[in-house]
């Protein structure tokens, strides 16, 4: 969904673009099923668009609701990632 | 076999293992597949020259069980999810409609108790429209307008004196039409859904 932030993106670029980031998706193909999750949530649109050559693209943007999740998910993400590095930090401290 | 026959002949072989992978997924969610993952092969496909280009181009997609496990996963947990299909809003939207619909059968004015039930249907399908798939405002409409005739055919069946006259079938005539509306709309929806890539 941060992705779509910006502006809105179509399947293969999407794709490649999130299979580009190091261990994030194992798969071009399954990223396709979360997808349509997200749209089923409400939280991305998709429009049908053709491109050069009559080629049909599907584009996927971001609907309002979908921000406000991603508002939400980025400080939920926050907090976690806090309390794992408090957690793993004092760890390492024990240990030391 | 020449190298543009392997490139085809690969890729056919992997649409036809995809389409076995995900034959017991419910048939939208394997229609839309389908179609996205067509899609994405038609455009990455059509930059490669070589078979081992294609082959590349497979490989990155993933297998079709990959796909199709990490498609039953998300179906799964849809299926649970609040927006999805059996959504609550519009379970709790129908049941206030059938309300609407019992205290609008005791007015006065039929014309009052139609105006009513209208206006009762066009706030909850913007309502239900909003932030939620494109299917969910026709399916809405299905629903609340197909128990409304319910009821109505149900009234008819226990209270003809009542419910035959004149006036209660005026009332019923634009719920009847909004469930063959609603039913028309999802079918466009579908249909065109469908319709833009071909297999």
């Amino acid at each position: 969904m941060a992705l779509l932030e910006e502006r809105e993106r179509y399947g293969l670029e999407l794709v490649r673009t999130l299979t580009s980031l190091d261990g994030l998706v194992t798969s071009e193909g399954t990223v396709y099923p979360l997808l349509n999750r997200l749209r089923d949530a409400g939280w991305v649109t998709t429009t049908w668009r053709l491109e050069g050559e009559g080629r049909p693209r599907k584009y996927y943007a971001l609907t309002a609701n979908g921000a406000s999740a991603l508002e939400q998910f980025r400080e939920d993400w926050s907090r976690f990632r806090t309390v794992v590095d408090r957690v793993i930090n004092s760890v390492t401290e024990e240990r030391a | 076999m020449s190298n543009g026959e392997n490139r085809l002949h690969d890729v056919a072989e992997f649409r036809k293992r995809l389409g076995r992978a995900v034959k017991d997924l419910p048939r939208p969610e394997r229609d839309r597949l389908l179609e996205q993952i067509n899609t994405h092969l038609e455009e990455a496909i059509s930059s490669t020259s070589t078979a081992a280009e294609v082959r590349a181009v497979l490989d990155a997609l993933g297998s079709p069980a990959a796909i199709a496990a990490a498609a039953r996963t998300t179906a799964s947990a849809s299926a649970g999810d609040p927006y999805h299909g059996g959504d609550r809003l519009q379970l709790a939207w129908v049941l206030v409609g059938i309300l609407v619909v019992i205290a609008t059968s005791f007015t006065t004015s039929w014309v009052l108790g139609l105006a009513f039930q209208a206006a009762f249907l066009v706030v909850a399908v913007v309502l239900t429209a909003v932030g939620r798939p494109r299917e969910a405002a026709p399916m809405y409409l299905i629903g609340a307008c197909g128990l409304h005739s319910i009821i109505f055919l149900i009234g008819v069946g226990l209270g003809p004196n009542l419910l035959l006259h004149w006036q209660t079938l005026v009332i019923y005539i634009p719920f009847l039409a909004g469930l063959v509306i609603g039913v028309l709309w999802l079918w466009r929806l579908r249909k065109a859904r469908l319709e833009v890539v071909p297999a």
